[in-house]
Parts: C-alpha cells; sequence; structure tokens
C-alpha cells in the first residue's frame, strides 16, 4: 500500500468513438492505446500510464485513466485520430476530471 | 469564459452549425460555396483577384512571395502550407496584422515520420510567429464530420505544438473574433 502522498495523480477522461461500426472493448482499448502508443511513444506511453477503466460497447463510450502530468497529450493523441477499425471515425473527449464519479453524473 | 470560433472548415452540410455549436463553437466559417468563406489557392500574381465583400478570405499559397504581396491587400488570412521558417514573410504578416491559419487537419491526414515532421515544421512555425507576434489561428480544416475537433482538442494539440495554455486559447477565441468583426 502507497501512502497518499507518494500517489501519483490521476485523470479520468470520458472518451466517445464516433464512427459507423461497432466496436467491443477489446478493440476499443487496442485503437486506444495503438493511438497513445504511435503518438507519445514508448517512453510517454509509460509516463501517460493509460488505463481503459470501463467501456459501453452500446453507447461506444467509456473511461479511461491517466496521469494528470500527461494530460494535454493523451488529449492531443486521442484527438488526432482520423480513423477507427480502418474506417473514418474519431474519438470524442466528453469531459476530464479527476473523480470518477464526475464522470458517471 | 472565451467563446470560441473554428474559420477553417473546409465542407458544408445540413445541420453543421449545430453540430458545431454542440462540440463547443459559438460559430464557424466553411470554405465552401454555401459558407462564409472564400478560399483562393494562388499560384502567380494574376490569381489575386480579391474583394468579395461580406465573406472572409483566405489566400492559400505554397509562395512566401505572393503571400507577402496579399498582406498588403484585403485579405483576412493566410494560408503557408510549407509552413517553412520564413522570417520576412512573418515579419511582413506581422505588420499588417494577417493571421496565418494552421489547420490541424493536415496533421490528420498523415500518419508516422510523416506526421511527425509536419509537426516538428509547424512548431518551428509557431516559434517564429510568437517572436516576431505575428498572429496565427488554430483551425480544424476539416472535410468531414470526423474532422472536425472541439475547443479543448484544438487547445490540447496546440500545446502539444509548443504554445502555452493561453497562446492555444488566443488562437481560437480573440483572434478569430477580431477577424469575424473586421
Amino acid at each position: 500500500m502507497v501512502v497518499p502522498t507518494l500517489r501519483k495523480k490521476k485523470r479520468y477522461v470520458h472518451i466517445k468513438f464516433e464512427c459507423p461500426c461497432n466496436i467491443s472493448e477489446n478493440e476499443a482499448q487496442a485503437e486506444l492505446y495503438g493511438a497513445l502508443l504511435s503518438f507519445l511513444g514508448e517512453l510517454g506511453f509509460s509516463r501517460a500510464n493509460p488505463k481503459l477503466v470501463e467501456f459501453n460497447s452500446g453507447s461506444k463510450s467509456g473511461i479511461l485513466k491517466c496521469s494528470n502530468t500527461e494530460i494535454q497529450n493523451v488529449k492531443a493523441a486521442l484527438a488526432l485520430v482520423s480513423r477507427v477499425k480502418g474506417e473514418n471515425g474519431c474519438i470524442r473527449i466528453l469531459k476530464v476530471s479527476g473523480i470518477i464519479s464526475k464522470l458517471k453524473e | 469564459m472565451p467563446q470560441y470560433y473554428d474559420l477553417g472548415v473546409r465542407f458544408w452540410e445540413d445541420g453543421l452549425e449545430k453540430y458545431a455549436n454542440s462540440l463547443g463553437f459559438k460559430s464557424i466559417c466553411s470554405f465552401s460555396k454555401e459558407g462564409d468563406g472564400i478560399e483562393i489557392r494562388a499560384q502567380k500574381l494574376e490569381d489575386l483577384k480579391l474583394g468579395t465583400p461580406g465573406k472572409i478570405i483566405l489566400l492559400s499559397s505554397q509562395n512566401p512571395e505572393l503571400l507577402k504581396k496579399a498582406c498588403r491587400r484585403d485579405v483576412d488570412m493566410l494560408l503557408f502550407g510549407r509552413f517553412l521558417p520564413d522570417v520576412g514573410l512573418v515579419r511582413v504578416a506581422a505588420e499588417n496584422k494577417k493571421p496565418f491559419e494552421i489547420p490541424i487537419s493536415v496533421l490528420l491526414e498523415r500518419k508516422g515520420a510523416e506526421r511527425a515532421l509536419l509537426m516538428s515544421r509547424i512548431s518551428f512555425f509557431l516559434k517564429i510567429c510568437n517572436k516576431y507576434r505575428a498572429d496565427f489561428i488554430l483551425t480544424s480544416g476539416a472535410t468531414n464530420k470526423f474532422f472536425m475537433k472541439s475547443p479543448p482538442e484544438l487547445v490540447a494539440i496546440g500545446e502539444v505544438l509548443g504554445l502555452s495554455h493561453d497562446q492555444a486559447v488566443k488562437s481560437i477565441s480573440i483572434i478569430p473574433e477580431y477577424i469575424l468583426e473586421r
């Protein structure tokens, strides 16, 4: 257990896939990690420490957790996605918060 | 709370304004037949036939000499597609208060090393703009709905390109507002 003062601060990003195709949780995770890895590189990816916390394939939306110091880079990486599963599409950032419950409201 | 504008949409469809409002923009300018803007792609001096009142004129050229001449004419925005650090051009644009358009779609259309090198060129171009106090506008340059970006996304991309948060916000709020009022 890490003491609270040593715990890394995080941000939760509410994302939504806008694409004509259906997308499962595994596919969404692969798309997100692929986009972040190609834009940030391995070092940037490790600093951003992203994790798909939850995903709803019906609404194609989910919550991505990442480091709060790298939030702008993560937002830029997701904004530069122009294709999803090989088709035209994008990832919209709906809201960013430090508390996951705020995104579920 | 600033109000955001996207002055670089390259398509038009029904309900586009509503869609832009839902993303967080107060207003957009579309460089299409139905829109409020005219994009002139100039290759030589004779192409500089300007003067359509009530419309926003964007002059797009790969030739810095042509853009310098256009700065002294009735042009609202400039697009230098090569994003080369031409100090002469940037200084003339700053003197005449003509902002450069930085369309994000040029990054979306590229991948891998090509995108990385273009980001590096745009980043240096913006640095020169800041040094000589030339204005610039971040736009989506969108050719379809998926290429349209919300204001926080544009700000994040601006910050990745080396701008401060305030500079990025100014480039999508205060400077576009000034152009629309002109």
